[in-house]
């Protein structure tokens, strides 16, 4: 995949890595800002390490977005530093730093409304880089987040959470392309995390881990498979038939069917809400969950179950034959799909 | 109830795992144990305690455990019917299909026996995929995507209200377990009627719709129009009274007093029935007319169930069982035509009866019994529900007529039409019925005829 | 004062954008960076807004050198006429704006000493910072050169 140097491509990687785990370690907002700048310009060689117009563009979107959102949090976190001489991050912040940096917080996640470079982003990157885009890079935000998320009103991060599921939903309606999906599915899926985070931050971090497995699954399936629209994917069971209704069983696991395991994060989410008696946030999450339901089932419909008796309408690709065993996509799998029954070994990763 | 779930469980490895030379013995064979097992089910049947094969969180009660053997006893059946249109597919597939029926199966029983509202949630969720898959994979027409996003769509839109009630529920009492239910009074919490009511509506309408009644019934006839045979008899049998058994469980749970929700929803359902068996004289499509039937039947059961007396109750109970084997024997003989005709449209199935004589009678005495003709238990479970109803408001006894007699004209016609009149010039090289089909046939009616000999077994120990 | 110096930030950031040539973006760039110097020593951080000079300039040289060395205009031009005219008159506004309503930018009188201190204390107390800090400006080269370093290499390049 990947023309870089592959030393170069590790370095980089490894500084990706690094960045997010300086921002972990630090308790000043400074050094936060650091991690953050390092791991963006360390993830921008990955963006453009198969050279094509395409990923020019989405490295270049991404460079800006990020830049902006650095930009915004290194304000935010001076001018927390200049009004209460303080700059740890846990520490109570003022409307105005706040607001910076939840609008940082938010470009980097992709929370809506600053959630419309993900889309195109993700669209010009190849499958893997995308999986690192929409697993990895997420993190930092979201531990940056939970630090802070004592002095965020409730209302607000609430209303933005289900703002992002039904964006999320809507968005993916008319797309044909697996990443523009995936990418919709992502702002859905962190819509939900974000809105049980004032609730209880533990299961925010359980959901997000669930969804880190489930759409990485689903990236690296899609990437065995060679397959980055819908019109490929619905031959690609002539391909490889039993890892395409393992990806049609992942997907509606995606999805949050019940007995997959996608079903754990909304569950225990809509029974904390449950708990704080906010059905009304737990409706329309559950609105954009079905919105969202629309489109897995057409990529559902796509994988397996339009193939016969009917011709494929679609051109067959070209694909190289796959490598007779992938560990880490079986491993995969059965975590994505079968662990519900065994959901309270989940519950420790919450720390 | 272990070894059920275990045993069913054991059934779908073996679809997966078996050589692809035993496939269907074997599979036959473990699927017609496993009803025999179920039949212990019935032995502790009217001893002094509710529930009984008792484990950890599945258990079984006079409500359940019919519901759990119909559900293991169609298992059989539906591999049997489905045998003829699979043997032209390849292994993998076949194997999926087995491993997807055998799966529905595994998850009905755990449905029917979930001690814990939460885990008859997820069980009664998890029939789902397997039942969608079925329906848009093996179905024959491209209509058939459509027909999967209805039935998932009106199943989740009704069950995310359910799913949201019942951790409100457990979130207020600390229990979602059914039989500590009664304990929890939920008029005692502080609510007022109009949220309690709120509450009640979206804990039911996940099963009104499932169930469906006359409404919420959009999904049914296009579910039934597409899937696969095996997935029709499912559906039909047991996947409907997955709603009247919810409806039972939850009704138990909110203590509402009568006339403040349930007359209007009783009122409609009537109204449903009503309106359904008129849908059914104008079908042209032999499977829809069956579904609508059955949309027709159902509304009957939810009225019997929003009754909340014992003899609602139990005419639901019977109504569900019987309508289980008559729906599942109607889709099963639709089929045979089928298979022969190739066509599901009324008027070029005719004349059956010259070519298939054995089956006309199996015609004849299905419609009998769909049109509950004593002494089938269709009739008495009518007739409970029935005399329950005019009781309630005599005005009923008009609309539940009327029922009555368009149900009786829409049997008779779907036998009439699909076996007098001389054949369309069409038929050409009909092939013979199978022994295979006539033993299916038989086993759908013969618990129905023995039924009618021991109704107890249908029947509430409350 | 503060009105000139405002207004050579945001033109120069004009003529980064607006320009089509590397050559004139990289002197809005050095405008630019003359400007936010100057802001900084009018507020009073005489040794920090010194010491952004320096380093800047230093910056300034290296990309004007990329730019001259990678962009192979004979005919270099700033930009898109009227266009560019009137975004440098926005900027103008920008700055009135920023001078009038914020008032950040006025003398203060303070002295040296304040960032004085800021910068002997970086070095003295938080070491381990400088040294993370000179990593990421460290990896901010690497990718920089990682990304413009040829088309057939997988550059970013638009050029």
């Amino acid at each position: 995949m990947s023309k870089m140097n592959p030393l170069l491509y590790l370095f980089m990687l490894s500084t990706v890595i690094l960045g997010t785990i300086i921002v972990f370690l630090s308790s000043h907002w400074f050094f936060i800002w650091l991690g953050l700048e390092i791991n963006t310009l360390a993830f921008l060689p990955l963006l453009v390490a198969s050279y094509n117009p395409r990923s020019t563009e989405a490295a270049t979107k991404y460079f800006l977005i990020q830049a902006l959102a650095s930009a915004l949090l290194l304000l935010g976190g001076l001018l927390h530093a200049a009004t209460i001489n303080s700059w740890d991050p846990s520490s109570p912040l003022t409307p105005l730093p706040l607001t910076l940096l939840l609008i940082a917080i938010a470009l980097k996640m992709a929370i809506p409304p600053c959630h419309n470079w993900l889309p195109d982003v993700l669209q010009g990157l190849p499958l893997l880089t995308g999986l690192i885009l929409s697993t990895w890079q997420k993190l930092a935000p979201f531990y940056i987040l939970i630090t802070i998320q004592e002095s965020i009103p409730t209302w607000l991060i609430v209303t933005a959470g289900f703002f992002a599921a039904l964006v999320g939903g809507w968005g993916g309606l008319n797309q044909t392309q697996i990443r523009k999906l995936l990418a919709f599915s992502s702002i859905a899926h962190i819509g939900w995390t974000i809105a049980i985070i004032p609730f209880s931050p533990q299961l925010a971090t359980l959901n997000l881990i669930i969804y880190f497995t489930i759409t990485s699954t689903l990236f690296l399936a899609f990437h065995t498979l060679h397959t980055l629209n819908l019109a490929n994917l619905s031959n690609s069971t002539n391909f490889a038939p039993w890892l395409t209704t393992l990806t049609l069983i992942t997907t509606l696991s995606l999805a949050g069917l019940p007995p997959l395991t996608g079903f754990l994060g909304k569950w225990l989410i809509i029974q904390e809400l449950a708990l704080n008696t906010n059905t009304p946030a737990i409706l329309i999450l559950v609105l954009g969950n079905l919105l969202s339901l629309f489109y897995y089932l057409r990529i559902a419909y796509v994988i397996s179950l339009t193939l016969s008796p009917q011709h494929t309408t679609s051109t067959l690709a070209w694909r190289t034959s796959p490598s007779s065993s992938n560990f880490p996509l079986a491993l995969l799998i059965i975590l994505s799909t079968c662990t519900l029954l065994i959901s309270p070994s989940w519950l420790p990763l919450t720390f | 109830m272990l070894t059920l779930t275990f045993f069913s469980l054991g059934i779908t490895i073996t679809a997966l795992i078996v050589p692809g030379r035993w496939l269907w013995p074997s599979l036959l064979v473990q699927s017609s144990i496993l009803p025999l097992i179920t039949l212990i089910l019935l032995l502790p049947h009217h001893s002094s305690s509710t529930w009984h094969t008792l484990s950890t969180s599945l258990a079984t009660d006079s409500l359940s455990s019919p519901l759990i053997i119909l559900s293991a006893w169609l298992l059989p059946l539906s591999l049997l019917a489905s045998r003829q249109h699979l043997s032209k597919e390849p292994l993998a597939r076949q194997r999926s299909y087995l491993t997807l029926l055998s799966s529905l199966v595994l998850s009905l029983i755990i449905t029917f026996s979930a001690l814990d509202l939460i885990l008859f949630y997820i069980a009664f969720e998890a029939t789902l995929v397997p039942t969608l898959i079925v329906i848009t994979r093996w179905g024959n027409q491209p209509e058939r995507l459509q027909a999967g996003t209805y039935f998932l769509f009106y199943t989740l839109f009704g069950s995310f209200p359910l799913l949201i009630s019942l951790l409100s529920l457990l979130s207020l009492t600390s229990s979602a377990s059914i039989p500590l239910s009664s304990l929890n009074d939920l008029s005692t919490l502080e609510f007022s009627n109009p949220s309690l009511a709120l509450w009640w509506i979206a804990s039911i309408i996940a099963f009104l719709a499932k169930l469906p009644i006359y409404g919420l019934h959009l999904w049914l006839p296009k579910a039934h129009v597409e899937a696969p045979i095996a997935g029709s008899m499912i559906l039909a049998a047991i996947l409907l009274k997955l709603g009247g058994y919810g409806l039972v469980r939850i009704t138990a749970l909110f203590s509402l007093p009568n006339s403040f929700a349930s007359e209007p929803i009783i009122t409609f359902c009537i109204w449903g029935g009503l309106i359904t068996s008129i849908i059914c004289i104008r079908q042209t499509d032999m499977k829809a007319l069956i579904a609508y039937s059955s949309v027709g039947h159902m509304s009957l059961v939810a009225a019997g169930i929003f009754s909340e007396t014992t003899w609602g109750l139990n005419g639901a109970l019977i109504l569900m069982i019987a309508h289980g084997l008559i729906s599942s024997a109607l889709f099963c003989l639709a089929n045979l035509s089928y298979e022969r005709t190739f066509t599901r449209t009324l008027s070029l199935n005719r004349g059956l009866k010259l070519i298939t004589p054995l089956s006309a009678a199996w015609w004849l005495i299905v419609s009998a019994a769909n049109l509950a003709l004593p002494p089938t238990p269709n009739f008495s479970g009518e007739l409970l529900i029935v005399t329950n109803l005019i009781s309630w408001n005599p005005w009923t006894a008009l609309f539940l007529g009327l029922t009555a007699l368009f149900t009786a004209i829409y049997s008779l016609y779907l036998y009439q039409s699909s076996q007098h009149s001389p054949n369309p010039s069409s038929f050409k090289k009909i092939s013979q019925t199978l022994t295979i089909e006539h033993l299916n046939i038989f086993l759908h009616l013969t618990p129905l005829i023995l039924l009618i000999g021991k109704p107890e077994l249908i029947s509430l120990a409350w | 004062m503060s009105f000139v110096l405002c207004s050579l930030v945001f033109g120069g950031g004009v003529i980064v954008f607006m320009s089509r040539s590397p050559y004139f973006s990289a002197l809005g760039l050095v405008l630019a960076t003359c400007g936010l110097s100057g802001v900084l020593m009018l507020g009073g951080a005489v040794f920090v807004g010194l010491i952004l000079f320096l380093m800047y300039l230093g910056g300034m040289l290296v990309v004007f050198a990329y730019s001259a060395a990678l962009a192979a205009d004979i005919y270099p031009e700033v930009g898109a006429g009227k266009g560019l005219v009137i975004t440098l008159v926005g900027a103008a506004v920008l700055a009135m704006v920023v001078e009038v309503s914020w008032g950040v930018v006025e003398v203060k009188g303070l002295g040296v000493q304040e960032d004085l201190l800021g910068i002997s204390g970086l070095y003295l107390d938080s070491w381990a910072g400088l040294l993370l800090g000179a990593f990421g400006l460290f990896v901010c080269l690497f990718v920089v050169l990682c990304l413009v370093r040829g088309v057939g290499r997988g550059a970013l390049r638009a050029v």
